[in-house]
């Protein structure tokens, strides 16, 4: 089993602009216009393919606040739901959809300092560009690996990069199938609080 | 369809990471409140275009009454009206229009015409009722 290094972990690069076939605008415009009309099954695969990136955008703008991220996931998603917009390039969609879910965020926030008159309007929120999010998240993923023991980041690895049936991890590790799935999903705690502490500390800094 | 958003190999462990219990709740109710929203905004897209042309329809068969009316109740040029006969006036040409009772009195008295009536050849008179009491011979016949 390879041990899970920092060199394996660099942040991912970010989008770069896809060379996209005619066939592909075109695919993307009637997708995209599907969901306009009122298409309930070109929505649910909308949803399924961009709600957790979405997600994931939002988690890094809300400082890694969930609980933030969530409720503004879904007002976004409504908002885009009443006016969806047709697009030819994924690129250009993706960006819309940040913008959407960022202006949602800043009057999520407007509101709450309306109701708590102290909570400062997050000024990274105004600049964060469509393209960081996932980077940012890499980063952090990256500190919270960090602070786990060689072993449990290399177990990490291959069950959820390298994609080891979970029998075989187990019998590697000299764990039952049962022990070995309490223990990632402990390590999943683990690395999940460390990364979203790391957003909190890194942009609140 | 189905444009692939970016992914890398390190998402499969942040997505991993991030997914549990809440996560699928949130997703399932923040689906359901979408498709809410898009069958309530299809609806109210329906029910626009319906007025829509509800209010086309109207307006057109407003236009049409509107055309109709005014056709009909037109007032007809000053030379044009039925009740004087006798100073029509063609509207475009300028002509005169005069009436039978015009026409035969601008004939001089006793004039007659040649009629072939059931086959058989009659001198009819224009003024029949002077042609009953007889006409009066001017000195140039005598």
């Amino acid at each position: 089993m390879k041990l899970l290094t920092l060199a394996a972990l660099e942040p991912a690069e970010l989008p770069q602009a896809r060379a996209e076939s005619p066939a592909h605008h075109r695919e993307l415009r009637e997708w995209t216009a599907a969901i306009r009309a009122g298409d309930a099954a070109a929505f649910t695969t909308f949803y399924e393919q961009y709600s957790l990136r979405l997600y994931k955008y939002l988690l890094v703008l809300a400082q890694g606040d969930e609980r933030v991220a969530r409720e503004v996931l879904q007002t976004t998603v409504l908002k885009l739901v009443r006016s969806f917009s047709v697009f030819d390039e994924e690129e250009r969609l993706w960006a819309w959809l940040c913008r959407v879910a960022r202006n949602a965020y800043i009057d999520f926030c407007r509101i709450r300092q309306r109701e708590q008159r102290f909570v400062p309007l997050p000024e990274q929120a105004m600049e964060l560009p469509e393209a960081h999010d996932e980077h940012r998240l890499s980063i952090s993923l990256q500190h919270a690996l960090e602070l786990l023991p060689d072993n449990d980041r290399e177990l990490l690895r291959a069950a959820y990069i390298d994609e080891c049936p979970l029998q075989e991890l187990a019998q590697t590790t000299g764990q039952t199938y049962k022990a070995l799935e309490s223990r990632l999903s402990r390590l999943r705690q683990k690395v999940k609080l460390n990364l979203l502490q790391h957003l909190r500390h890194e942009t609140g800094s | 369809m189905k444009p692939v958003p970016e992914s890398s190999p390190h998402d499969k462990l942040l997505n991993a990471v991030l997914i549990d219990d809440e996560w699928h709740a949130l997703r399932g109710t923040v689906h359901s409140q979408g498709l809410t929203v898009l069958e309530a905004a299809r609806q109210g897209r329906r029910r626009r275009i319906r007025l829509a042309r509800a209010a086309c329809a109207a307006a057109a068969c407003l236009l049409f009454a509107d055309v109709w009316y005014r056709s009909v109740h037109a007032p007809l040029p000053h030379g044009l009206d039925p009740a004087v006969p006798h100073q029509a006036v063609g509207a475009s040409a300028g002509a005169h229009f005069i009436s039978e009772q015009e026409m035969l009195s601008m004939f001089p008295a006793g004039s007659c015409v040649l009629a072939e009536v059931e086959g058989q050849k009659q001198l009819v008179f224009l003024d029949a009722a002077g042609a009953q009491a007889g006409f009066v011979l001017s000195s140039r016949f005598h």
